[in-house]
């Protein structure tokens, strides 16, 4: 891991100002940790952002869900709101990684987490998506879970994210991703009612140093892995 | 504060193990780590000395103890413990919070410390498996699973007893099938998965 | 001489260890520090290859070198020569070939093969490092197709005329299983701390054999085996490949040597996949000739396994030529030479890789000829051992079976399967065996006056709770309670032990504590009957017996004295003795453990998703020193064969070498959820051939016969016959 500062702002203002300078903001840190680590992520600059809130979850008038995007996975999944109204959401996230990864990880970073695939996350091999121009390693290596449907010909990665996959077929929803202009825009373009989801774009870092296909990668097609998650749980699916 | 009988042989493995009571701990011989407020009385460790802002002062609550220390922004909980403040008993077994090895609690809550920086740590509470039993005695999970043989060479045991005493607490441990579901985050590679569900269940259910 | 009651052994005592272990205390290799001495400790990070096979034209150290807190960077073109004796077995368990050395030439021969350490005084600094040395390669394309690679000459075993037999059958199979490369996994990944002090050695390492590693390092540096010293009392697990010595141990070693301070290497687990071996791929043919009664008359076995190009590791495949009485047998077993680091044993090695190949075969036999698969193996059950002729010292498969159906409720298996709402039910069952084998070793043995004795031997305990069985042996040769008795190992300056694997520790290192106990108790009553202070002045010794430290004729339990007493009237601190255990060279009898494993399986008909429901293991291993260690070893074993059948398999890029699953995000292993209750019975009984503690051996068949049980259960619930290791849901799609 190269060496980072930190920086843990106490306001909205402060985080959009220290993202704007290039820090990479962290959340609950299962995946960007993990990558620093792997040498895939380098940030200079680390913008904690835990000290924001935006930890609730709570019904919204009319219909609808609004959950705070630094809402842990697990006190989501755990939520009357949710167990009760939107039991899909509960079992995908419970059946997501393990119960102390859902302890830490948000659900603006689960939502917006980097792929899996294991040439994504070895920097000595080619990866278009992280590295853009370098190539896809996938195509035409060991590609076992990656998409059947809806890839390209430059990732053929799918998107890990168990909730995401849930959502997508049973409910529309919407993403308010702060970005480092300081605008507070929906995406990806289909917005409802019924459950929203308030992301600080938390793993996916300044929206200009970004692969551009990082966060509106939910917009698109996504196939559900079913073999595995991230502790290995493939056959424990029921 | 507590008085303690005085201990025949004080390292400082046993000294913070030991520790139990509040009250800011100064790890003695420990590159880095001061008491509260003091400064370095010596270069804190290699990594800490760097005066570009890479390094930070954390402050937090660590098996009961206050713990002040100046830390490397790269070091995990994990590596925090193991390698600089001898507290050998969190293991680390992937790195990667695949394995669950490393699990402790911080705010009572069941966490991979390998994937935790310590520096994000201020203000929080931590036990580990030293700190989960105090006077000597044993966590009755700990007991379970001892009684139940739901260890083989013990390496992932720390953990499997963290993320157990955690899943008890949590509510999902009410009958076999919940504790397979809800300890799926602790690799056990003995496979000892038989008997630790059933400490837990003993555990659980207060015997 | 008196023969001591048996009283601790055959009890379930929990593990002498088990509260160090659940608090933490239990100090594995990485966690050697201050307290041990270990004093400015610095830390190590290896870089790995990216090239599956070529040369190293470049390194660059520089960025690497720059960061603060770096030390030294160490790589072929800086690293002094070193010596590298010749350390071949019985001294070491290197297989034959040229070892892999640290930092000597510039080939690479796998990928992820280290080419430099980084030495840091910190953890961070070193990691960050390390990804800075760059590395340029003159790559070739690597060999890594079982079916393409270069193979050695084949090792050949027949018996009977198999071209006749096979021609004469009127039931004839063909097919060929494919079997997944497994990597061990330990939680503790591969760790070394190493100090030097002068010439003098001393490592804390990772290791199932303390000796091992003294001999190698030893052997790499040039100096006498008695100037390097090995701890290793806690092994977080290992499963085979904790028992040869890799080449980080020499890295970290020749680091501690050169930045003059004490060293911290563990490996990486990603570097767990590259550095330590692993249970080798098969592709394994199997030719099947039998009567339409089910008389298996023809057994070929084409086998292709895997080695590397440096070293050639083979399993032992022998259970194919003993398992059943067949009287015409062809085996033949090719190793290809590829890019890979060299294979090493894991649990079970060789015997259930045979046995998943011959027990899915005869399911498929049973199949074929309509029989009940378990009726099909008892007319096949052999009197003597068809692969030596001799009889066998005991065999009781047959009662394994038995035990086996009636646990598992066999007689409700239907030939195809049954259903439970989306759920595909099968039933099935696969039998397996492990040698009993035996080695050398020496334990000593030390009473003290206050009536407690210790117990050492430079054995080992991966696990199974050795520390715990031998003091139970010990306690029962001394006429001790168990709580009397420490066991202590993991020493390389203890008396030798072998190799903590092939399930050999209780039959070698136990019969070795046995003797010395039996020695030491036999001394003490012969101070006793003459000493004519003691009551027991003029006794027979050999009618003398001692229990719970008090030695009494065996007719008058009331008259007598304790070993304290005696020891203290005789002014003796201590008595201490070392004894042996030698095996005889040769047996009349082949002597094996059996196992007969029975799966329940669910295969969800949408998804093709398999969870094993039941499990019921039935072992024929001798006696049993301690009913909770046992069951918790088969549990372990019977675990890992859910593995072996439906979870584990190491991917490998052929393009490059790249193992693209390396790490247990995607290696998968066994988790809670996937583990149903299982049942572990152990067959009452004890095998007087096999060694003085009459044991079998446990550690590895427990394993043996599990995965081609559930591959057998899953056949029988979906009619689909995968011929392939692990099990995946696209196979049953």
């Amino acid at each position: 891991m190269r060496p980072f500062t930190y920086t843990r702002p106490g306001t909205l203002a402060e985080a959009i100002g220290a993202g704007r300078r290039g820090g990479r903001y962290v959340a609950g840190g299962t995946t960007l940790v993990d990558l620093m680590r792997e040498g895939v992520e380098h940030p200079g600059e680390l913008v904690d952002l835990s000290g924001l809130g935006m930890r609730g979850v709570r019904p919204v008038r009319g219909g609808g869900l609004r959950i705070g995007a630094l809402a842990r996975m697990a006190d989501v999944a755990s939520s009357p709101f949710v167990t009760t109204a939107y039991p899909v959401v509960s079992q995908a996230l419970e059946s997501s990684a393990s119960a102390q990864l859902r302890n830490m990880a948000t659900i603006g970073g689960n939502l917006m987490q980097r792929p899996r695939c294991a040439y994504f996350r070895d920097v000595s091999a080619p990866c278009n998506r992280r590295d853009p121009g370098s190539g896809c390693a996938a195509i035409g290596g060991e590609n076992r879970t990656h998409a059947i449907l809806g890839a390209s010909d430059r990732c053929v990665a799918t998107h890990p994210s168990d909730l995401a996959v849930a959502l997508l077929p049973s409910t529309r929803w919407c993403t308010s991703s702060v970005r480092t202009d300081g605008a507070s825009s929906p995406s990806p373009t289909s917005c409802s009612r019924r459950v929203r989801t308030r992301t600080g774009n938390t793993t996916s870092g300044p929206a200009s140093s970004s692969p551009p296909s990082s966060s509106p990668h939910l917009a698109g097609p996504c196939v559900p892995d079913t073999s595995r998650c991230a502790t290995g749980r493939a056959s424990s699916s029921r | 504060m507590e008085t303690r009988p005085p201990r025949s042989r004080l390292t400082r493995r046993t000294f913070i193990a030991a520790a139990s009571t509040t009250g800011t701990v100064v790890v003695a011989g420990a590159p880095g780590p001061t008491a509260s407020g003091e400064e370095p009385a010596r270069p804190p460790g290699p990594a800490a000395a760097r005066g570009d802002g890479t390094t930070g002062r954390v402050t937090f609550t660590l098996n009961g103890r206050r713990t002040s220390l100046v830390v490397d922004n790269r070091t995990s909980l994990l590596d925090l413990l193991r390698e600089r403040l001898d507290l050998t008993g969190t293991k680390k077994g992937c790195d990667a919070g695949a394995c669950g090895a490393c699990t402790v609690h911080v705010d009572g809550r069941r966490v991979n410390a390998c994937l935790t920086l310590a520096v994000r740590l201020e203000g929080a509470e931590v036990t580990t498996i030293e700190g989960l039993a105090r006077h000597g005695g044993l966590h009755p999970l700990q007991r379970a699973f001892v009684e139940q043989d739901a260890l083989q060479c013990g390496f992932c045991t720390p953990g499997q007893i963290m993320s157990g005493v955690a899943c008890i607490h949590e509510g999902h441990a009410r009958s076999p099938d919940e504790i397979r579901e809800w300890m799926s985050g602790n690799i056990c590679r003995c496979g000892c998965y038989v008997n630790i569900v059933r400490a837990i269940g003993q555990a659980a259910r207060g015997r | 001489m008196s023969s001591q009651y048996p009283s601790a052994v055959g009890a379930p005592r929990p593990r002498a260890d088990g509260r160090l272990k659940v608090t933490g205390q239990a100090r594995y290799a990485a966690d050697h520090g201050p307290d041990d001495g270990v004093h400015d400790l610095t830390h190590a990070v290896l870089v790995d290859a990216t090239v599956g096979r070529g040369r190293i034209t470049a390194i660059d150290t520089r960025a690497a070198l720059a960061v603060p807190d770096v030390l030294t960077v160490i790589h072929h073109r800086n690293a002094p020569r070193l010596t590298y004796r010749d350390n071949p077995f019985p001294d070491s368990i290197n297989p034959p070939g040229e070892r892999l050395r640290a930092f000597q030439d510039d080939r690479v021969r796998f990928f992820g093969q280290p080419v430099a350490v980084v030495v840091a005084t910190t953890l961070e600094a070193a990691q960050h490092a390390a990804r800075l040395v760059e590395v340029t390669y003159d790559a070739e394309p690597p060999a890594l197709d079982l079916a393409t690679a270069p193979v050695d000459e084949p090792v050949e075993y027949s018996r009977g005329d198999v071209r006749d037999a096979l021609a004469a059958a009127p039931v004839r199979l063909d097919a060929t299983y494919r079997m997944a490369r497994n990597h061990h996994n330990a939680m503790e990944p591969h760790a070394i701390v190493a100090r030097w002090d002068g010439d003098r050695l001393t490592v804390w390492e990772k290791t199932q054999w303390v000796t091992d590693p003294r001999n190698e390092l030893a052997a790499a540096f040039g100096i006498p085996q008695g100037a390097v010293r090995c701890y290793s009392r806690f092994v977080g697990g290992a499963f085979g490949n904790g028992g040869r010595t890799w080449v980080h141990s020499v890295a970290a070693a020749l680091a501690a040597r050169e930045v003059g301070r004490p060293v911290k290497l563990v490996l990486t687990r990603r570097q767990l996949f590259f550095g330590v071996g692993f249970r080798p791929a098969y592709d394994y043919r199997v030719g099947m000739g039998s009567d339409r009664d089910g008389r298996v008359t023809a057994l070929v076995h084409d086998i292709v396994g895997e080695t590397s190009t440096y070293e050639r590791h083979e399993d032992d495949l022998a259970l194919a030529r003993m398992l059943y009485d067949v009287p015409a047998v062809r085996q033949e077993v090719r190793l290809a030479r590829l890019n890979v680091n060299t294979p090493t044993w894991m649990r079970g090695p060789g015997w259930s890789t045979a046995a998943n190949a011959l027990e899915m075969s005869l399911d498929e036999l049973a199949h074929e000829l309509g029989l009940d698969p378990l009726e099909l193996r008892m007319r096949n059950e052999p009197a003597d051992d068809p692969s030596t002729g001799q009889p066998f010292s005991t065999r009781r498969l047959r009662e394994c079976y038995a035990a086996g159906a009636r646990e598992i409720g066999w007689h409700r298996r239907r030939p195809d399967g049954t259903r439970d709402g989306d759920w595909l039910v099968g039933l099935g069952m696969a039998a397996g065996a492990y040698p009993t084998e035996r080695a050398p070793a020496q334990a000593h043995v030390r009473l003290d006056a206050g009536g407690t004795a210790v117990v050492r031997s430079a054995t080992s305990d991966i696990g199974p709770g050795t520390t715990t069985s031998m003091a139970q042996v010990a306690a029962d040769a001394l006429g001790l309670a168990p709580w009397a008795v420490e066991f202590r190992l993991g020493d390389s300056a203890m008396p030798p032990a072998p190799v903590q694997a092939l399930a050999w520790t209780m039959a070698s290192v136990g019969s070795a504590v046995q003797s010395a106990c039996g020695d030491l108790r036999r001394t003490a009553v012969e101070l006793a009957t003459g000493d004519e202070r003691s009551p027991l002045y003029g006794e027979d010794p050999a009618a003398v017996v001692v229990r719970r430290g008090w030695m009494h004729p065996r007719d008058d339990p009331r008259r007598g004295e304790t070993y304290q007493q005696l020891l203290t009237r005789n002014g003796r601190t201590h008595l201490e003795v070392t004894g042996g255990y030698e095996p005889p060279e040769e047996s009349a009898f082949s002597m094996y453990a059996y196992s007969a494993i029975f799966a329940e399986v669910g295969v969800d008909s949408r998804l093709g998703m398999v969870r094993v429901r039941r499990l019921v293991g039935v072992f024929d291993a001798g006696r049993i020193v301690n009913p909770m260690l046992a069951e918790s070893q088969a549990f372990g074993g019977m675990t890992g064969g859910i593995g072996q059948a439906l979870l584990e398999r190491t991917v490998t890029d052929t393009r490059d070498g790249r193992i693209v699953n390396a790490g247990l995000v995607d290696y998968l292993v066994p988790v809670s959820a996937d583990v149903p209750e299982i049942r572990a019975i152990y067959l009452d009984g004890s095998d007087a051939e096999a060694n003085p503690i009459r044991v079998k051996g446990l550690g590895e068949v427990v394993q043996v016969g599990v995965a081609p049980a559930i591959a057998n259960a899953v056949f029988n619930a979906t009619g689909r016959r995968v011929r392939e290791l692990p099990i995946a849901p696209e196979h049953l799609l």
